[in-house]
């Protein structure tokens, strides 16, 4: 541990409590990579798993395992009661009004894409206009990008500024009579920039227009409460916040879920079925075509429980300040310069070194056992308009703590020794 | 056993990373090819001239880490006054020996381009090293076909 005297923000942050023993609860934290501990800073990449996820879903296939919403015997009925139970624990933790407004995706994409196959195509016409802004996923995208080409549409770009905020000035004036959708990310995956969520919901309600929150960076940091952001939609992904793979969740305010023509066909998403034609389920089985990934769902509601006994405000505050730790401490690397100019960070940090490439650093970081990711991070606009092609990223989880800050800072030291 | 960073960043790979050999356009190239990876975001493009079935000429200009840099720094000096056919056979060798594991190298160590042979430790670096040859490859097939 490192401290220097008279700069009190190089003091590292007390772990809370709830925290001290968390390390222990993620079995993988124990691994070495190449002879060193595991410093896992790859977290916006996706999060470790704590045993009780793991537990939950060896316990639903050596107890629980059956089909669901199908068979009368006892084992269905136990694992359908286990999978809309991961329904509801969903719905609270993002404070949705009913459990029927979750609906269970593979991930965060397969949210977005079901919203725009479900709900824009079918209410724009060729002109009309989405918006998004620069500092979107490919996720965030593509999907658009997809739609407008079958429809005609036009999609809108809100410019961010040279700090790596968004233009919150251009962004009003992007909305105009035209714009059908408005589609945004809370929190960046690739600098860490919080947006101005509420403002940008208020604006693009007070023109009717609807909106989706790209959650995926944002609900395993902060509280995130989907009433009182008044978004239509949101979305997330499960292995991003403790849970499994394969599983996500889209919330969409029942009142539009009920208008909306189903995404994929298939068993469990119909009333009726015949020839002559066929009636669809109410939300959310509407939207959940086929057998779903039922340990998946299952394991993340093992996930938010997992959250929830930490709690997120603790989270959020310990994160943040372990953040505001390791900017400080990268100031004693020369030659690197942390992307993105503000002081409010959620989860990311990203940076560039004069010397290195960031595909170099982050061999080195790896074969000293930190891991993080180098590249695009799935923004390629947004890291042009930063003039870059590929950034380091570091990013936190509630588990870090400043032993892992101070092996990321030694490492880094090995790449000025490297590269010189 | 351990991945040591100091087997992969070498001397002669720094070398050719920080002062990169023929990194230019070739003004009415014979043909060119520009590739990405699209997991780190490096860019390279192979230029080359061919006169009389020799390649009198090879560069190359790139947006890329250490690795990528210096492998095409040396491949550009390796093609450069090699005939068409030979080079050919040599990107199709080294291609191959960087996919496998076998120890057999095409380079010994009186070369450069031996540097390279580390890399094969580093899986998730290989594309690093095997991008401009790609290129290249690209960039000799599409004279071909002129
Ligand atoms: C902000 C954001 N949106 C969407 C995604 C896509 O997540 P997934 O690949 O799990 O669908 C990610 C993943 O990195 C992300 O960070």
């Amino acid at each position: 541990m490192k401290m220097i005297e008279g700069n009190e923000k190089l003091q590292p942050p007390t772990i809370p409590e709830v925290l001290r023993k968390a390390r222990e609860d993620f079995p993988i934290l124990k691994r070495e990579v190449h002879g060193k501990p595991l410093v896992y800073l790859d977290n916006a990449a996706s999060t470790q798993k704590p045993q009780s996820v793991i537990d939950t879903i060896t316990r639903y296939y050596g107890h629980e395992n059956a089909n669901i919403h199908r068979g009368v015997h006892l084992l269905s009925t136990e694992a359908t009661a286990a999978y809309e139970n991961a329904r509801a624990k969903i719905a609270r933790y993002i404070n949705a009004a009913d459990s029927s407004e979750i609906v269970f995706t593979r991930q965060a994409t397969e949210a977005i894409n079901l919203v725009a196959h479900s709900f824009v195509e079918p209410i724009v016409e060729a002109g009309d206009e989405i918006v998004i802004t620069h500092m979107e996923h490919h996720a965030n995208i593509v999907p658009w990008q997809l739609l407008c080409e079958r429809t005609g549409a036009i999609l809108k770009v809100v410019p961010i500024l040279d700090n790596g905020l968004l233009d919150t000035e251009a962004f009003h004036k992007t909305l105009g009579p035209k714009t059908k959708f408005l589609s945004f990310v809370y929190v960046s995956n690739s600098i860490g920039t919080i947006n101005p969520v509420k403002t940008l919901l208020d604006a693009a309600k007070e023109r009717g227009i609807p909106t989706l929150v790209d959650g995926a960076q944002a609900v395993q940091h902060k509280t995130v409460d989907a009433q009182s952001l008044d978004c239509d939609f949101l979305v997330m992904s499960g292995h991003k916040m403790f849970g499994p793979t394969g599983i996500g969740a889209l919330y969409g305010k029942r009142s539009r879920l009920d208008g909306m023509r189903p995404y994929q066909g298939g068993g469990d998403m119909i009333a009726h079925v015949s020839f002559e034609g066929t009636t669809y389920k109410e939300p959310p089985s509407r939207f959940e075509a086929g057998t779903p990934h039922i340990e998946g769902a299952i394991g993340l509601g093992a996930a938010v429980d997992y959250i929830e006994s930490v709690g997120r405000d603790v989270i959020e505050s310990y994160e943040t300040e372990l953040i505001a730790y390791a900017i400080e401490r990268l100031k004693e690397i020369p030659n690197l310069r942390v992307v993105g100019d503000f002081e409010e960070r959620a989860g990311a940090i990203s940076f560039v070194m004069e010397n290195a490439h960031p595909h170099d650093i982050g061999t080195i970081l790896d074969t000293e056992g930190v891991a993080i990711r180098s590249g695009h991070h799935c923004c390629e606009p947004l890291m042009r308009r930063l003039g870059t092609v590929a950034t380091a990223r570091a990013s936190f989880s509630l588990y870090n703590n400043h032993d892992d800050v101070d092996a990321f800072i030694e490492a880094l030291k090995k790449v000025n020794t490297l590269f010189g | 056993m351990p991945q040591d960073p100091k087997d992969l960043y070498k001397r002669i790979l720094m070398r050719h990373s920080k002062e990169p050999r023929n990194r230019r356009t070739i003004e009415g190239s014979s043909s060119e090819a520009f590739l990405a990876n699209a997991l780190c975001g490096d860019e390279v493009t192979m230029y080359l001239k061919i006169d009389n079935d020799q390649l009198s000429d090879v560069s190359f200009n790139a947006q890329c880490c250490s690795i990528c840099m210096a492998s095409a720094s040396m491949l550009t000096e390796k093609a450069k006054g090699s005939s068409q056919e030979s080079t050919e056979k040599l990107v199709r060798q080294f291609l191959k020996e960087m996919r496998e594991e076998e120890d057999d190298f095409l380079f010994d160590e009186s070369e450069d381009l031996y540097a390279l042979k580390s890399v094969k430790a580093f899986p998730s670096r290989l594309r690093c090293a095997t991008l401009p040859w790609e290129a290249l490859k690209e960039a000799l097939s599409a004279v071909d076909q002129k």
